[in-house]
């Protein structure tokens, strides 16, 4: 009788021990995790623009299988925040009334916790780079 | 003699030209009315015959319409139902062949009037990209031939509008370059022609992405705006590229021909947008001041490669569902009498 009580109590235990982590991971398994998501942070500068103008704007296109996508207004600093991007490589595509569209490839692995510096030339084609060095 | 003879010959003539006189005044009087009664008959019973004659034109115009816009509407709503009552081998080849079949009765008869974009995005959605299990290349060939002929529909739809924006406005058309590149760089885009502004140094590699085009709107007065056009991106799943326009202000001819222009400073509109082949101009249009539009198309699409057409119209050409604002209206009304004032003075 005691045997059988341990047993039922083992299995029980056992259960609610094996179960638990299945049971708490469930909502994240379609999402990707909170902890595979990051705010990136841009400072973006343009050739001869001591501040940027009203209405600028970058969206955010994820690559491969990423599926991102975002987009988000610049402020007159050349200040920017996306606050939920996975961590995969990603296309950041830079409108500012005037300029040409500043389009920049970034692998958000390498730019975790960093501000990504972006510098783009006033005209001409493939006018944005990416000042940091990558970590 | 002389008197005596003069005398009576003139006793003589009087009395007959009297009654000639008499004569006349008894006759003219009648006379000139039942002329004059004539005259005003003939006019109105020439003015009834021809007032008739529009009244029954009119009449006929407008039966005519009717019966046209009957079949239309039976025809149109025949169609439309085929679209939403459920076939049970929804993908077959067969049922989708019908369905081209159906939107092809519609968009060559109606694109003038609805938007159809979202029935050809559903029928191509139907048609598998890739080949179902079990199916073989050839069978697969068949739902190949039968996205090409839904896209070869909405270009000739394309082409159509282009040609009737383009009677009263003006069309212009650019090469696109490097669609499989576009995560690094916006596409290479050129517009050739007179219209375009470029620098004197230009290159082969590089884009031209500006032009300055004209219209003369409703005042009669030539409009000259400044046109930029950017392709920033590229969905091969969706087969769409995202388009960045911009559109300047009404400008002067030297101001638009300009390569110094600030094009910040003259903005009218500055907007990105998705396009597919599916987008037609006098559908998907921008709204200009002016009661002006302004609108960009898909003519050719490849992997790599693709051409748009820009056009530049009056409101009067977009759509019959298109409808003109009141500010609109109002400012053409206040333009016109303005202007009419002028020209009296």
């Amino acid at each position: 009788m005691t045997g059988i009580k341990i047993g039922f109590g083992t299995a029980l235990v056992f259960c609610v021990t094996a179960g638990w982590p299945a049971l708490a991971a469930r909502p994240y398994q379609d999402a990707p995790r909170a902890s595979d998501l990051v705010a990136v942070d841009l400072k973006i500068t343009v050739e001869g623009m001591a501040s940027l103008p009203e209405d600028s704007k970058v969206e955010l296109r994820g690559l491969d299988s990423c599926e991102a996508s975002a987009t988000v207004p610049i402020n007159a600093d050349g200040l920017a925040k996306f606050s939920r991007v996975p961590v995969c490589k990603v296309v950041f595509k830079i409108l500012i009334p005037g300029p040409d569209t500043g389009i920049v490839q970034v692998d958000i692995a390498k730019y975790k916790g960093v501000v990504i510096r972006i510098h783009m030339a006033s005209s001409g084609p493939a006018n944005a780079t990416i000042l940091n060095t990558t970590t | 003699m002389a008197e005596h003879d003069g005398k009576p010959a003139a006793d003589t003539h009087t009395p007959r030209s009297i009654d000639w006189i008499e004569i006349l005044k008894v006759v003219a009087m009648p006379l000139v009315v039942t002329m004059v009664g004539l005259i005003i008959n003939s006019s109105i019973s020439e003015r009834q015959s021809q007032e008739n004659n529009l009244r029954l034109y009119a009449d006929m115009m407008a039966r005519r319409e009717q019966a046209d816009s009957d079949l239309r509407k039976d025809m149109f709503k025949s169609i439309l139902d085929k679209f939403a009552s459920a076939i049970p081998d929804r993908k077959s080849v067969e049922y989708l062949d019908q369905e081209i079949v159906n939107l092809e009765l519609l968009a060559y008869n109606f694109h003038e009037s609805i938007d159809l974009g979202p029935l050809f995005k559903h029928v191509r959605s139907e048609i598998p990209d890739v080949p179902p299990d079990g199916m073989t290349p050839a069978e697969f060939k068949r739902f190949e031939n039968l996205r090409r002929r839904l896209e070869k529909v909405a270009v000739e739809v394309d082409e159509r509008q282009l040609t009737l924006v383009g009677d009263s406005g003006v069309v212009v058309r650019a090469g696109v370059d490097g669609l499989d590149r576009m995560d690094k760089a916006p596409a290479f885009l050129r517009f050739i022609g007179p219209f375009t502004i470029a620098r004197k140094d230009l290159k082969p590699e590089d884009s031209v992405t500006q032009v300055c085009l004209s219209l003369r709107s409703g005042d009669n007065e030539p409009h000259h705006r400044r046109f930029k056009l950017e392709v920033i991106d590229y969905d091969p799943t969706t087969r769409e590229v995202q388009i960045r326009l911009y559109v300047s202000k009404k400008l002067s001819l030297p101001e638009c021909n300009s390569i110094e222009l600030e094009n910040k400073a003259y903005q009218e509109i500055d907007v990105a947008f998705w396009l597919g082949l599916f987008s037609v101009p006098m559908i998907d249009n921008t709204r200009l001041t002016h009661s002006e539009r302004a609108s960009v198309s898909l003519t050719v699409l490849s992997a790599e490669r693709a051409q748009i057409a820009l056009a530049y119209f009056p409101s009067s050409r977009a759509s019959l569902k298109d409808k003109p604002y009141y500010d609109e209206l109002e400012h053409d009304l206040l333009h016109k009498e303005s202007k009419d004032d002028g020209s009296k003075q």
